[in-house]
């Protein structure tokens, strides 16, 4: 159970675009809920690098906000014939501010997915250095697409995402969406077992 | 004068003559390769919507081309994609 728990911790996103896309491709992205809001605007120079600005709110964590700018690293892509497997760093810095003060931040995040067209697995951590300590997210989903779409059609999944950071919920939050995904936008839907709304809207250009 | 039938027959056999070409592409799967693969053979047809079809199925890439391309060119688009080109396959149709 160790085991598993720690293999989620380490492989886990809050927001599960890809980190770098193709060469000259725009990522802009929104993730809101109640209490934690995440904003992203991203540049992949090439299909291995994106420069990147966030912004990031965590109401319950003292009301921590910050802005960062930084880069996301295509480390290692696996291509099979019918699936494929990636890993992704990312490190950037910039200003935070919460209701004890303000000051430099530090992120670095981990990522790694695997993908068919039927299933997905997003696994990312994600530490935030400010105030002299280190602070650590972890995101786990996992992905089912009930049909198969072609090229100009809907795609639809059904995901299950786990999220903890002990600073802003002290526990795990489950929170199962509906993703969709037509040309290049892409939204999901969800509802948290602690009772919120979950809502992401990204488009790819 | 045969000369010139000639050429004349040999100019009009190319300009009624369109290439294709289908790159296999492993590990193609999500509908943001689809977007990714357009964008990069956007400049070498006419219409990207009809011209470049992307089959998620067979792991393809058909794309009917308005000029002339390498198979070089066409590696580094697709790895441009992020991806790596497999088998390279040249059609040549009659319009």
């Amino acid at each position: 159970m160790k085991i598993i728990f720690f293999l989620l911790s380490i492989l886990s996103t809050s927001s599960f675009a890809h980190p770098v896309i193709y060469g000259g491709g725009w990522v802009y992205q929104g993730t809101f809920m109640p209490k934690m809001n995440m904003l992203r605007l991203g540049h992949s120079v090439t299909s291995r690098y994106a420069l990147v600005a966030n912004g990031t709110h965590f109401k319950n964590n003292n009301n921590y906000q910050d802005y960062t700018f930084g880069v996301n690293v295509l480390a290692k892509r696996w291509l099979q014939h019918d699936s494929q497997g990636n890993l992704y760093f990312g490190t950037h810095g910039g200003r935070y501010e919460d209701d004890s003060g303000k000051g430099n931040v530090g992120n670095l995040m981990m990522m790694a997915d695997w993908e068919s067209r039927k299933h997905y697995v997003v696994a990312k951590s994600k530490s935030y250095f400010y105030d002299d300590k280190e602070r650590l997210s972890y995101t786990f989903r996992y992905g089912f697409a009930p049909y198969v779409a072609g090229m100009n059609t809907l795609q639809s999944w059904l995901i299950l995402q786990t999220f903890y950071f002990k600073e802003q919920s002290r526990e795990l939050i489950i929170t199962p969406l509906m993703r969709f995904f037509y040309k290049n936008v892409l939204w999901e839907i969800g509802y948290s077992t602690r009772g919120q709304s979950y809502l992401t809207l990204m488009v790819h250009y | 004068m045969k000369k010139i039938i000639l050429l004349f027959l040999l100019s009009l056999s190319i300009t009624l003559q369109s290439k294709e070409v289908v790159v296999e592409v492993p590990g193609m799967v999500c509908q943001m390769c689809v977007y990714g693969m357009k964008k990069h053979f956007k400049s070498a047809v006419k219409d990207s919507e009809k011209d470049i079809i992307v089959d998620l199925e067979k792991k393809t890439v058909l794309v009917k081309l308005s000029k002339t391309i390498s198979d070089d060119d066409i590696k580094k688009r697709v790895k441009d994609a992020g991806y790596e080109a497999g088998k390279i396959t040249w059609k040549e149709t009659k319009k």
